[in-house]
């Protein structure tokens, strides 16, 4: 039988972690209600802290009947260094917030092309397996500055076979050789013409897949990474434009119509806090992380 | 004993240039002499449930908790604010009591004969205050008296106000109460919302603490909508309270919202008060409004706003399109900010947000604006003057205009009848159009004040128990046609 939202209610834990690049890990999280309730496409809210910043992740991995899901963490900026600094096999997290955001609309497309730029691969991941269950054709390009930007390679092409997976790496370490526009290009030159196109990533990466989406009448459903507050649908920080609408990211993204979003403004938006986010990331590692390792130590 | 019309104690602030240093409390309260003198003050109108106690929305029982603080009985006095409101450290600092109780003290008002009296009012709100906290610092463990378990279930939506209000009555009848948040921490608006400098939080860590102590069961981080959905809780609860407030921010449509700078109310405030962007960088929230601000509007949170602003060290610009006088905010608390030294713009009405070429804010364009009389007999309408445009040098902007309903909870249900603001239609007893879900607080009337809420949830709780008790649900519901009355 089922069990009561309360039952599933507890707090959330670390039951896992694991590093597979310099700066990327995976967390395995228990927390029953969303390995219950989370759908492909949905994230949660991390704040390691009473006085963290909040952080939007995507679910990559559910696992329902353990109670527990998986993130896939890029230390890039203060609230995610914070987490992987923060957080240990074993802990209690704060607070997690979720299962967030609107499902992705699973269907039968066709032909789908799955785009994802470094973290995003992992956000897509969940979306290959339902789109690969209503019988489509899923093919991934998984697309980094560098190889250490790759993720999930072994997990999409066990899912997928190894032929419809590319890697594209722009330093030209690992793979082929250019960004994910270029693989883009490539992959209807020379696979096929896709009738759906989902990119994960950076939003000027989802700015390059949108025009070629465009140029080909392509549809294409697109994360868009837009910088989230209170994800609760109140703030309004979040707010994208798609074609004349302003549509809340927290409430029905974050896979919006990337062909219509305005994506200039969400590059420009997030750049705002970045000297700020510098500041507070090497802040944390060089004066609250040190102390916090010596009470450890103590401890 | 003559009257003491004008002899109001007044409570001690902490001087402008003090407070616009930090994030602390700047209204101290009152000394226990100040307590006691101002006790002195109340002439124990016999009628005074046609007199403050009729100007409060909860209907606190004034002269009554007054009376016992005379008589050295303040642990009593607090059971008599219990009664009708549980939460009086909070009110009697947030509370607009100028137009509330002290509105409608007979030293000011009489309400009776509805004429003005010469004199200042009892300092109702500061009395209030000193009881709760005298209670919170005394360690005393006030006996709630909580009923034995009625082995019935109910699920209150939003941890604010009027979701903590109902889950304390409802909890005292022996129900068992789970609140869900979407926020980490509880409080709601006076969480996120109001400044700390205007509400410690220490208050509400404490009122927390009480709550999970009488057994109310927190649920933080479950936003009702998109974590779970109503419909999961139907099932499972005997009840359930909606309580989600009309929190979403809204701006006004003028060019210019887009640009790197632009805030909404309760984008600043989130990231200001719940998470303490003025400790930054310990703190990892960031909050970036340059070197100037200007807050646009004329109402709480606009003062709100200003007053962080104004603390952050930012030359902070209020503009408001009507005068001091028509706006709804307090006037002691315009005095206030001008002390602190913001800079007060009446009759300015924002048109443009001017950006530079990185699309950042360095500007406000505004248009000056002359009152008319209304032809309806409604507050004096702003009128635009021709030819007064001007840009005032800003690097950010902050749009205090108003609230959104927030229907993430309820979207989609089609059990729930809303209104045309997307806010949820109540009856006279807050039942929705969906049997055994109550709404309360500005989720049913928009946007109003903390009691207001607190009035709504202690009203609902009542309903909800009586529902809970007999299972009666009227056939033939009716949404009440001013839901803001109620």
């Amino acid at each position: 039988m089922a069990k009561s939202v309360v039952e599933l209610l507890t707090n959330p834990k670390v039951v896992g972690k694991k590093q597979v690049s310099p700066r990327g890990y995976f967390l395995e999280i228990y927390l029953p209600l969303v390995a219950q309730k989370a759908k492909a496409g949905q994230f949660v809210t991390f704040q390691a802290t009473e006085i963290s910043p909040r952080q939007p992740l995507q679910i990559v991995d559910i696992n329902p009947e353990k109670g527990t899901f998986s993130v896939l963490v890029e230390a890039y900026n203060r609230a995610t260094v914070e987490l992987v600094e923060l957080l240990e096999e074993g802990e209690e997290i704060f607070n997690i917030e979720g299962p967030n955001g609107t499902p992705f609309p699973v269907g039968k497309y066709g032909t789908v092309l799955l785009v994802g730029q470094g973290w995003g691969a992992g956000a897509n991941y969940p979306i290959a397996k339902e789109l690969l269950s209503v019988q489509n054709e899923v093919y991934a390009i998984l697309a980094g500055g560098s190889r250490e930007n790759i993720y999930c390679e072994e997990e999409y092409k066990t899912l997928l076979g190894e032929e419809k997976v590319f890697v594209y790496t722009e330093d030209d370490d690992y793979g082929k050789e250019g960004g994910v526009a270029q693989a883009v290009e490539e992959f209807i030159r020379d696979v096929k013409r896709p009738d759906l196109v989902v990119f994960a990533g950076s939003p000027v990466g989802g700015e390059e897949v949108a025009q070629i989406t465009r140029d080909k009448g392509v549809k294409n459903f697109s994360l868009v990474a837009s910088t989230m507050l209170c994800t609760s649908g109140l703030c309004l920080t979040c707010r994208v434009k798609v074609g004349d609408k302003m549509v809340l990211n927290c409430i029905e993204g974050p896979y919006l119509d990337g062909n219509s979003v305005d994506w200039k403004m969400v590059t420009f938006r997030n750049g705002y806090y970045w000297d700020l986010e510098k500041e507070g990331a090497e802040y944390f590692a060089n004066k609250i992380l040190p102390k916090l390792k010596r009470k450890k130590q103590k401890t | 004993m003559a009257i003491r019309w004008l002899d109001r104690n007044e409570t001690v602030l902490l001087p402008p240039e003090v407070r616009k240093k930090t994030f602390k409390e700047y209204d101290m309260g009152y000394t226990v002499n100040q307590l006691l003198d101002e006790c002195d003050r109340c002439i124990f109108c016999r009628d005074y449930d046609k007199r403050c106690k009729a100007g409060c929305p909860v209907n606190n029982d004034i002269p009554v908790f007054i009376d016992l603080v005379e008589k050295g009985k303040i642990v009593e006095a607090y059971k008599v604010l219990l009664k009708t409101n549980p939460f009086p450290a909070i009110t009697g600092r947030v509370c607009p009591q100028e137009r509330l109780c002290e509105g409608s003290c007979i030293l000011t008002y009489d309400t009776v004969k509805q004429k003005k009296n010469k004199g200042l009012p009892v300092g109702i709100g500061a009395i209030e205050r000193f009881i709760g906290d005298a209670i919170r610092l005394s360690g005393i463990e006030i006996d709630e008296g909580i009923k034995p378990d009625s082995g019935k279930k109910v699920a209150i939506i939003g941890a604010g106000p009027g979701g903590l209000t109902a889950a304390y009555y409802l909890r005292k009848e022996g129900h068992e109460v789970h609140v869900f948040d979407a926020l980490p921490q509880i409080g709601g608006v006076m969480a996120y919302g109001i400044p700390p400098e205007r509400l410690d939080r220490k208050v509400l860590k404490w009122e927390e603490r009480r709550l999970r102590k009488m057994g109310i069961k927190f649920h933080l981080g479950v936003l009702v909508g998109k974590s779970v959905t109503l419909y999961d809780l139907y099932g499972e609860f005997d009840a359930i309270i909606l309580a989600t407030g009309s929190g979403r921010g809204k701006m006004m449509g003028i060019p210019g919202e887009e640009l790197n700078g632009v805030y909404t109310a309760i984008e600043f405030l989130t990231r200001v008060n719940l998470l303490k962007a003025y400790e930054f960088p310990k703190a990892g929230t960031p909050v970036k409004l340059g070197k100037k601000t200007a807050v646009i509007g004329g109402g709480f949170t606009a003062v709100d706003c200003a007053l962080d602003a104004v603390r952050l060290g930012v030359e902070t610009h209020v503009v408001y399109r009507r005068t001091r006088e028509t706006s709804s905010a307090r006037d002691v608390e315009w005095d206030h900010l001008a002390e602190e030294g913001a800079i007060l713009h009446w009759l300015t009405q924002p048109i443009e947000i001017i950006g530079d070429e990185n699309g950042k804010v360095k500007g406000l364009k505004c248009i000056k604006m002359e009152l008319v009389p209304d032809p309806n007999g409604g507050r004096p309408r702003p009128k635009p003057i021709e030819g007064s445009e001007h840009i005032i040098e800003v690097d950010s902007v902050i749009f205090a205009v108003g609230q959104d309903a927030n229907p993430t909870a309820y979207e989609g249900v089609k059990e729930i009848q809303t209104n045309k603001w997307n806010n949820v239609d109540v009856d006279d007893h807050f039942r929705t159009s969906w049997k055994g879900v109550f709404a309360v607080g500005d989720l049913v009337n928009g946007g109003d004040t903390v009691v207001r809420a607190i009035a709504h949830g202690r009203k609902a709780a009542l309903y909800c128990h009586e529902y809970l008790t007999t299972g009666e649900w009227p056939e033939n519901w009716e949404a009440h046609p001013k839901p803001w009355t109620l």
